[in-house]
């Protein structure tokens, strides 16, 4: 029985992380807009960025690459934009498709909780 | 350094200071604290009494003139506490036993003092009380370290033990680097100033037989099983170098080189490596954090001792600390492919 439960927690889970992604990926198709990020205190590390959960303590790493399309995620900037950004501080030759990462990392973002959700009300995915 | 029995003096370093009484005779002290020497620094009116109680060295904290209670102490050591040893009872009190002198009581607290149960080793609990009380209330954080110099530059080589820091520090020293130390550095919080636990090198056989020009010295049994060689290198009469450094990570043995080390991952090896006066796990994070910000940081692989000291020295005679600072660590180039969030599972604690 509490494998069953657990089970079931798992599932729920994954759900709400997969709804979750699909929520920030269709939102930046109908708005064209990054979702805004959560209110997490952040240190920089060397070139990348400490970002901590207060909650539980854990902390995420992120690169110079993901720390750019994390600041781009205030909810009004939109794809477009993060995309010129990225190209101008790596300086990113033009056939380099910056918008599937920029995607994949709002996903990867999404499944580590580190975007709003509709949940809070907040959340401009949806 | 030796000093009369019954004597008080003022050690300590960056804004910290002790006033220390002892009415014993004095152990050999490390020189770390007595590097920024100044009576004047002591402000908060902290002092170490050590005294004999029959054959027992006693060590006391007193501050504002209040005994203190030095319990804490305790729960930051490695070893086991419980309340009684064989037919002895301590009912009343609690006995410490250190790990790394075999399993027998070492440390009894009794009324916020500690008892040295096992006298002969009563300088290092002077030191790992010193120690202790340095970082609860200095700005100061200390790391697991060999130090050394080229020119106006600190080499700070980081790792676990035997990681080849001591066996790398004697090879830098051999080949013209000024050499500090193979134990512990210190940074201040505040400015980022470096300090030396300055002592010879202790090498393990393996690493003294990897040196080209092995150095003087006499064999010691560091802890049972652990046996170790106290190298004569002679200790750089230049003060170290306090305010440039360059934080390498010894990262295993194989070719000698250096590569970029994200700054994540320098992040959370230093955390691992550092001793810091607040035990929260994020606190000492942000504190690794910053230090990486603040200086160059690079992995190194260790390869033959003395080809991995000629390419430290070339590459530290070839940059600034300020220009490395801008090149060092992950690289900023777009490859198609970035990483992206990386969840440390040991901040999970």
């Amino acid at each position: 029985m509490p494998l069953r439960t657990a089970f079931i927690a798992s599932c729920y889970y994954l759900e709400r992380i997969l709804w979750a992604m699909l929520d920030v990926l269709e939102g930046i198709s109908s708005t064209g807009l990054l979702p805004r990020r959560r209110e997490l205190p952040g240190r920089p590390a060397g070139r990348e960025l400490l970002v901590r959960e207060p909650e539980d303590g854990r902390v995420h790493f992120l690169n110079a690459t993901a720390t750019l399309i994390w600041n781009c995620c205030d909810g009004e900037t939109t794809v477009t934009v993060c995309a010129e950004r990225l190209r101008a501080a790596f300086s990113i030759p033009v056939e380099v498709d910056v918008d599937t990462d920029i995607r994949e990392t709002l996903s990867d973002f999404a499944l580590k909780g580190l975007i709003e959700t509709d949940e809070a009300n907040n959340g401009v995915g949806a | 350094m030796a000093l009369e029995p019954e004597s008080s003096f003022c050690v300590g370093m960056a804004d910290w200071s002790i006033k220390l009484v002892f009415d014993t005779p004095v152990p050999p002290l490390p020189s770390i604290y007595l590097a920024d020497r100044n009576s004047e620094l002591n402000t908060r009116s902290s002092e170490l009494r050590v005294s004999l109680l029959g054959d027992v060295p006693k060590i006391s904290w007193i501050h504002d003139n209040e005994q203190q209670d030095l319990s804490e102490l305790l729960d930051c050591l490695g070893g086991r506490r419980f309340n009684a040893v064989g037919n002895a009872s301590y009912a009343d009190s609690c006995v410490f036993s250190d790990v790394v002198f075999g399993d027998a009581p070492a440390l009894e607290l009794r009324n916020g003092d500690l008892h040295v149960l096992n006298p002969e080793h009563r300088h290092v609990y002077i030191d790992t009380v010193m120690t202790w009380l340095m970082l609860r209330e200095s700005s100061l954080v200390s790391v697991h370290a060999a130090v050394c110099a080229v020119g106006e530059i600190g080499l700070v080589l980081l790792g676990p033990s035997r990681a080849g820091k001591s066996t790398l520090a004697c090879a830098l020293a051999a080949q013209g680097a000024d050499y500090y130390g193979d134990e512990s550095a210190y940074f201040d919080k505040r400015d980022g100033r470096l300090y030396v636990h300055v002592r010879s090198p202790a090498l393990r056989p393996g690493g003294r037989k990897l040196l080209a020009t092995p150095p003087a010295g006499d064999w010691y049994e560091a802890k049972p099983g652990d046996p170790k060689f106290a190298a004569s290198v002679p200790v750089s009469e230049r003060p170290c170098p306090s305010d440039q450094s360059i934080l390498f990570f010894l990262d295993g043995f194989g070719e000698a080189a250096l590569t970029p080390i994200p700054g994540g991952e320098a992040t959370v090896r230093l955390a691992r490596v550092l001793g810091h006066g607040n035990p929260t796990v994020s606190v000492q994070l942000d504190t690794a954090a910053d230090l990486v910000s603040r200086f160059p940081c690079h992995r190194l692989t260790v390869g033959p001792p003395d080809a991995t000291a000629k390419m430290l020295i070339a590459f530290v005679s070839a940059v600034t600390v300020a220009a490395d600072r801008q090149t060092c660590g992950a690289p900023c180039s777009y490859d198609g492919s970035p990483r992206r969030t990386e969840t440390d599972p040991s901040s999970n604690r």
